[in-house]
């Protein structure tokens, strides 16, 4: 198991929400969303990564502890992965787009938007 | 890929329609009736989707959110998703309706690449796209604001007004109006337009005959 599905798990199992989880220990939901994503590699700072093991619940000694901190270490040593390939890509796009109009965005714009999707 | 101008065709649903398939999803998922309704908990716990905040997607694109082509996120605007109880809300609930009505439709679609995904948006004509947003926006309003708790609630606002010694004859359409919704918005969290509109489709009247 990669560290980002092991926070995700881990914050799962209390039933928390990603909003909620963010709001209540003032993370950043885009970073942190990458992170559960594996798209952005763990903190390396390690006062940071104990914020975030303490927000989980996580207590200091136990055996989550241990898997919690050697996940991070083994995931550091990783590229993360920067760029999807173009089929997942793919399954990531909308049909439909929620705009304050209901109406579909231009061309340019869904190039932009394939773009942004890729470094989400 | 061959684009052939039916498979675009939005389904007929009116809002009866959708109305029962709210029911069947709240059943199907053994929704809560408590209000607020928690769509955050449904979307992530529930449906197992993920919510993914993507920075600027309101202000370079005008878009607060999408449903992935694979069911499986809901992307949003990341300031929605800090600073916007209900907006955020109605986005998750929308995105949720798209889920729910429109799933068949959304895996007719297999893209092998963002050329074809290019072609079938360019393709998608404008009249039918409008109906399925329509859709989703209907099935947010009732999933979010539930019938029987608006009456309710409704019947007790006009109440309080009445019981203040105030004749709601004495009042216009408009204000009554704006302090019911004001304060069912805030009971549902949604927008005081939702709640008109759900005032609107289930025919609640502020006054006998109005």
């Amino acid at each position: 198991m990669r560290f980002g599905e092991y926070v995700k798990k881990i914050r799962q199992q209390k039933q928390i929400t990603l909003r909620r989880f963010c709001l209540e220990h003032s993370f950043d939901p885009g970073n942190h969303s990458k992170l559960e994503r594996g798209i952005l590699n763990p903190p390396q700072d390690e006062d940071k990564l104990k914020s975030l093991a303490y927000a989980l619940g996580i207590k200091q000694g136990s055996n989550e502890w241990e898997e919690f901190f050697s996940l991070a270490f083994i995931e550091n040593g990783k590229i993360p992965k920067e760029i999807m390939e173009n089929g997942l890509i793919v399954s990531k796009l909308p049909l439909f787009f929620r705009t304050l109009k209901g109406e579909k965005i231009d061309e340019t714009k869904m190039d932009k938007l394939i773009q942004l999707i890729r470094e989400s | 890929m061959v684009f052939d101008e039916n498979l675009y065709k939005a389904p007929f649903y009116d809002y009866d329609l959708i109305r029962r398939e709210v029911m069947n999803f709240v059943n199907h998922y053994s929704i809560s009736a408590d209000v607020p309704i928690d769509i955050d908990y449904i979307v992530e716990f529930d449906l197992g989707m993920d919510v993914v905040p993507l920075n600027g997607l309101h202000l370079a694109f005008g878009i607060d959110s999408w449903l992935s082509k694979d069911l499986k996120t809901v992307y949003i605007d990341e300031d929605v998703f800090k600073r916007s109880d209900n907006r955020y809300r109605f986005s998750l609930a929308h995105e949720v309706g798209h889920f729910w009505l429109h799933g068949d439709f959304i895996r007719k679609f297999d893209f092998s690449n963002t050329t074809e995904w290019k072609e079938f948006q360019s393709n998608f004509p404008s009249e039918q796209y409008s109906w399925f947003e329509t859709h989703a926006y209907d099935f947010a309003g009732l999933l979010l604001v539930p019938a029987e708790k608006l009456r309710h609630k409704f019947d007790e606002q006009i109440s309080l007004v009445v019981g203040a010694g105030e004749k709601v004859e004495k009042f216009s359409n408009e204000i009554l109006l704006g302090f019911i919704t004001r304060r069912l918005g805030d009971y549902f969290q949604v927008s005081k337009g939702v709640v008109e509109k759900r005032i609107f489709k289930d025919g609640l009247t502020l006054k006998p005959g109005g």
